[in-house]
């Protein structure tokens, strides 16, 4: 895909009939913008990320700040004061949910980070090289998928000093294998394509051959993987947490208020309900935003929801 | 078939031996002395020399190797060892625990068929329409709501309000029940764990089966079908429909690993006494032996499901049988 040329043109043809010139990227743009939901999506995780960074600023107050002789043991309802309650300790859940959204976003960005890295590692050396070297490494990936993945995370993380850095890895290390396949996927299909040839003949070296010629014109369906990675990643950051054994006690993670929340799952709404509307409204706009992407870059599917 | 299922189990046995190290290593990687869970902790801390002692008994002065071959034979006699927590044999807890969640495993995968299958051809065969968006859309908040928090919605809603279903256990504790209302007792503590855990994947089939019934509808045959005065009906019901099911076997084996990771979740919220919520509780307790147990068991189970659906597929599928 190439960001040269982002202005439209207007050509005039011979008999008069005005086309549109487009450059690839405002094209996919284009389709992308025509599905609402995905549009939706977007807006929304723009806001998102921004609460997420400037989250320190935007809690009315300190999210591990207690106040015991407010709560006095058991959570306390929405107020003016507190707008979506307190929990049992008398820390302010709207404060919390602000700075967990900088933890769940940060762990499924950077989980994915690492994950889309090995994978394009992965598939770039056995789609490149093929043969045994593709064969081991496609192999490899195979025994992966068929793995208890949560399971694992679950013990290595158990293993583990509990730390929200450590999670991010673990979730990249069990996540790279449908990237990997991919990128696979679309090397093989480069490999036979007249200009990798006429890269070749004039001695381009293998790694250059990769990072110039293959990498960019394999890129858009990792694109696409990673924007449906992160939501993955999410849901899995927030089962660990929910499950105690994810982001470790004090910091908030979305997770983890559930697992909070959990105890007063009766008579404590509000701590409970916010956190997971967060999670699957973030999770359904990164699908909406994925599904979106995939769209746009495949020519076949444009036009279908 | 006979060869090609020969060659599938052959396939299996590399797959199944990395399997088993990756178990290995994560008992060898575990924090701690692993002789230390066999010593009391009520008791005075054992001298170096008892500690030297048992880990001979044990064979932890073996080389590592010598101890994954150890491991591995003993498996292959049925001993899986002893949980560090009960004391009891593996084998035992991993019996008890397995055929619960399979059942929950069926139930879910029951449910998951009857609901997704109507929907996905529906929404295909009226495409563009109301119906179709709002299917479209449940199938995107299916596939996005944490499974565990559906699963408390579930709960407080029909459990703790509306008093309809129980949220916890398999049985009622206390009742001793037989026959006939036991079989309905379990049922009613299986229906809110079911309708969690498939969740997730009616949401994905239901997707699925839309486009395969979509790309069946577009064939040439179809139209034929529809050229010599068929009822609509039947072209999509004798015609369309069966040969959309195809591909849908093999979403069956790809889905395995997240009906089981699933499971997981769910059991250890509804208290189901299943493989799930066993192995959560071994690896909070650090219990190693079981950890181990419970990874192969998960891994052999999405390895025997794959294997069923790649063999289904070829009974179904003339074409892939010759290759």
């Amino acid at each position: 895909m190439s960001m040269i040329n982002l202005e439209q043109e207007q050509i005039e043809l011979t008999d008069n009939i005005k086309v549109k010139r487009q450059s690839q990227a405002g094209y996919i743009w284009f389709q992308f913008q025509r599905n609402k939901m995905a549009l939706a999506g977007l807006v929304f995780l723009v806001i998102l990320t921004f609460v997420a960074i400037f989250s320190s600023h935007l809690t009315p107050y300190d999210p591990l700040q207690m106040d015991t002789a407010y709560a006095m043991g058991t959570p306390k309802p929405p107020s003016w004061i507190h707008i979506f309650g307190t929990d049992d300790l008398g820390r302010d859940e709207f404060s919390r949910a602000i700075s967990a959204s900088e933890v769940s976003i940060g762990v499924g960005f950077v989980a994915v980070g690492i994950s889309t890295i090995i994978g394009i590692l992965v598939g770039s050396l056995a789609g490149f090289f093929g043969g045994g070297v593709d064969n081991v490494l496609m192999r490899v990936a195979d025994i992966f998928l068929s793995l208890p993945t949560f399971f694992l995370i679950l013990t290595v993380n158990s293993f583990l000093k509990p730390s929200i850095y450590n999670i991010m890895v673990v979730i990249g290390i069990f996540g790279w294998m449908n990237t990997a396949r991919l990128v696979r996927g679309e090397f093989l299909r480069l490999q036979n394509i007249d200009f990798i040839t006429a890269a070749r003949s004039v001695g381009v070296s293998n790694v250059g051959m990769i990072l110039r010629h293959f990498l960019p014109n394999a890129i858009a369906p990792v694109i696409v993987s990673a924007t449906i990675g992160i939501p993955s990643a999410i849901l899995l950051e927030s089962s660990l947490s929910f499950l105690g054994l994810g982001v470790p006690a004090p910091l908030a993670s979305w997770g983890n208020m559930l697992y909070d929340g959990r105890n007063w799952m009766d008579m404590a709404w509000w701590m409970w309900v916010p956190p997971g509307v967060l999670i699957s409204i973030t999770v359904i706009a990164f699908n909406f935003v994925g599904d979106g992407l995939r769209d746009a870059f495949d020519p076949t599917q444009r036009g279908r929801l | 078939m006979t060869r090609y299922l020969i060659r599938r189990l052959l396939q299996m046995i590399p797959l199944l031996l990395f399997i088993s190290l990756l178990s290995f290593m994560i008992a060898e990687l575990s924090p701690g002395d692993p002789v230390m869970m066999y010593v009391n902790p009520g008791k005075k801390p054992p001298t170096a020399e008892q500690l030297q002692q048992l880990r001979i008994t044990f064979g932890y002065d073996k080389p590592v190797y010598v101890r994954y071959f150890i491991w591995l034979g003993n498996i292959f006699q049925g001993n899986w060892g002893y949980s560090s927590r009960t004391h009891a044999p593996v084998m035992d807890e991993i019996n008890a625990r397995l055929p619960n969640t399979l059942l929950l495993g069926s139930a879910s995968f029951l449910l998951t068929i009857i609901l997704a299958i109507p929907i996905g051809v529906l929404s295909a065969v009226k495409r563009y329409s109301f119906l179709d968006y709002v299917t479209t859309f449940g199938a995107f908040v299916g596939i996005s709501i944490p499974i565990f928090w559906f699963a408390m919605v579930l709960i407080v809603i029909f459990s703790t309000n509306l008093g309809w279903l129980p949220s916890v256990g398999m049985q009622t504790l206390g009742k001793n029940l037989t026959g006939f209302a036991r079989v309905w007792d379990v049922a009613r503590h299986l229906i809110l764990p079911t309708i969690a855990l498939s969740i997730t994947s009616v949401g994905a089939w239901s997707r699925y089966q839309r486009s395969n019934m979509l790309e069946v509808l577009n064939q040439d045959y179809i139209r034929t079908a529809r050229g010599k005065g068929m009822n609509e009906r039947t072209v999509i019901w004798t015609h369309a429909f069966r040969n959309s099911l195809i591909p849908m076997i093999t979403l069956l084996g790809l889905s395995l690993p997240d009906l089981i990771n699933g499971a997981f979740i769910t059991e250890s919220v509804f208290g189901w006494p299943g493989m799930g919520r066993l192995g959560i509780q071994a690896i909070t307790t650090r219990d190693y032996p079981l950890v181990m147990a419970v990874t192969m068991f998960s891994a052999l189970l999405v390895v025997v499901g794959n294997l069923i659906a790649d063999v289904l597929y070829t009974a179904v599928d003339p074409r892939i049988r010759q290759g």
